[in-house]
């Protein structure tokens, strides 16, 4: 796998992750068994776990591949964020504005990956919100903001490939505003 | 050798009345040199722009025909090698321009009937055409200004209170101001705001709204009515027709880009950076052209109109569209003090703003590219 050819999708347990990536990927998205890379293994001394995780893949132009990793919920396995993100081209938090404290949950998260949030690029989609509209996108503005982040924050639905795409777009032109497509 | 088979035209974007008037036009005025014809049965076709989706039908139909087509819109357009009429149509140009639309279908049809198609032509008119509208679906405005030039960049600006969006947004101030909904009257139906939710109600069809917002209004004939609760509860209940929901500040950035047409707030400076205090929300908002790309350069740092042209190398359009509805719902705002800050010791911005390297922009790029091609994107 080429080191800048994945994508993290993260958020707590039904946030829409899995669904996120069906939106996106060009094949059926599956649950895959991963386990912990050498070099992770000697770092956090874990040896013979794996974990379960969403992947999809979208195939480029040029045969070129971009792998769609979604992590397990906050509960379980932490662990292996950090070793999944190495060398990802950025993180897609999702939060579910329906549970009952999705502010604590972004804030979870962004601890979590604030090492990668500060080596790429972060995009926040918000979903949900048509079932539970509070808090509302200013007040997640507001709590990024503590956090020392002004990512594109956006209100999704997982299962609306124009939501997930546009997402992912504004995370590329985050890392790079001159691209051009 | 005078041509007397009509030229078949079909009409698209076009009211009933519209159609009815250019069909007296052909048969009486025209002497039947044109007829008006289905699509299935056209030789060429006649779109109107300024209709609500028009811009949409007429990629869709550029994609479905060769036709030549012959554009209506309200606003200046560089058509390049396409057939353009500005509105108020004057009759005696839609004719004579259809001439030149006939004259071009009818040598077309001779040199395929000999066998010589000269596709080479042929696809270089549709390519500069392609590029000519690639940024125009939501803006009117796409000839691109000297800005160097005092007197011809006075087309880049509009009046918003002369618009529809002018009229929101004193609504819209009016209702915090006296911390009740409102009222607009003066349209078919009136429209309500309500604060407490600040969301939008009307029952005004969308082609409507479309049409109001983009040409100047009649100020006299809007008023802004503060209402109670109490009313607004009772019209809501008991409605006319039923009317449509939708977030206050989506819909004025809507009416904002639709109003714009591409076109700056009078006395905007090109020179003064401009800050992005943070994302919008794209997902819910009409989405302009090169709009995450704008919001993405603006977030990394303040940049001029001016600049951001020259770095993102994009039409004035997109930016000054994206400029005027984010500036208007007060997220997007003339930094002066950033200009001070940076002084010309500051890098460049092309260079201050590359700081991906060469293989993974490549990278990017074809995932880009890739998200782009999507169909509901």
């Amino acid at each position: 796998m080429s080191a800048h050819s994945k994508i993290i999708f993260t958020g707590p347990t039904g946030a829409g992750k899995t669904t996120a990536i069906q939106s996106l990927s060009d094949i059926p998205p599956v649950k895959t068994e991963a386990s912990p890379t050498e070099e992770g293994v000697t770092r956090y001394g874990k040896r013979g776990i794996t974990v379960a995780l969403d992947y999809g893949r979208m195939h480029l132009e040029n045969g070129e591949k971009v792998h769609l990793y979604g992590t397990p919920g906050q509960e379980r396995f932490d662990f292996m964020w950090e070793i999944l993100s190495e060398g990802a081209l950025g993180l897609i938090i999702l939060i579910d504005n329906a549970r009952p404290q999705p502010l604590e949950d972004l804030s979870f998260f962004l601890k979590a990956f604030d090492k990668m949030i500060h080596n790429t690029a972060l995009a926040v989609g918000i979903t949900r919100m048509d079932l539970k509209t509070e808090p509302d996108i200013l007040i997640y503005r507001q709590k990024l903001k503590i956090h020392g982040f002004n990512p594109p924050l956006f209100e999704v639905d997982a299962r609306v490939r124009r939501d997930m795409s546009l997402l992912l777009q504004a995370l590329l032109y985050s890392l790079d505003p001159e691209l051009q497509a | 050798m005078i041509d007397d088979t009509p030229l078949r035209v079909a009409l698209f974007g076009m009211s009933k009345q519209a159609s009815a008037q250019l069909e007296i036009l052909f048969r009486d005025f025209a002497h039947s040199r044109f007829s008006i014809n289905s699509e299935k049965e056209a030789e060429a076709a006649i779109i109107d722009l300024d209709g609500f989706g028009a811009m949409e039908l007429w990629h869709k139909l550029r994609s479905q025909h060769t036709w030549p087509m012959l554009l209506l819109s309200l606003y200046a357009r560089d058509c390049d090698t396409a057939f353009f009429v500005q509105k108020p149509i004057d009759t005696s140009t839609l004719l004579a321009t259809l001439e030149k639309l006939k004259t071009q279908v009818r040598e077309h049809q001779s040199t395929a009937h000999k066998n010589i198609p000269d596709k080479r032509h042929l696809s270089h008119t549709m390519t500069r055409a392609s590029a000519v509208y690639e940024d125009a679906s939501l803006c009117h405005q796409v000839k691109e200004i000297n800005l160097n030039d005092t007197k011809a960049r006075q087309q880049i600006y509009y009046v918003p209170d002369e618009y529809l969006q002018g009229i929101l947004q004193q609504a819209w101030h009016s209702a915090k101001r006296e911390n009740s909904s409102v009222r607009l009257d003066g349209f078919k139906y009136p429209l309500l705001i309500n604060l407490e939710r600040r969301q939008i109600l009307y029952a005004v069809p969308e082609n409507e709204i479309h049409s109001f917002a983009i040409m100047p209004v009649n100020k006299s004939r809007i008023k802004i009515v503060p209402i109670s609760t109490l009313e607004l509860q009772q019209r809501i209940q008991n409605p006319v027709v039923p009317f449509r929901y939708e977030n206050f500040e989506a819909f004025l950035w809507r009416i904002t880009v639709w109003s714009a047409h591409g076109r700056l707030p009078e006395h905007t400076d090109l020179d003064v950076p401009i800050a992005l205090l943070y994302w919008p929300n794209f997902t819910r908002l009409l989405l302009t052209p090169h709009a995450l790309q704008i919001a993405a350069l603006w977030r990394k740092r303040p940049y001029s109109l001016r600049e951001t042209l020259n770095i993102l190398q994009i039409s004035q359009c997109a930016v000054f569209g994206f400029y005027s509805a984010a500036y208007t719902l007060g997220q997007a705002l003339p930094d002066p003090q950033y200009c001070r800050q940076f002084t010309s010791s500051t890098p460049a911005p092309a260079a201050a703003s590359n700081p991906v390297a060469t293989t993974a922009r490549s990278l990017l790029q074809r995932l880009l590219g890739h998200l782009q091609k999507g169909k509901n994107t």
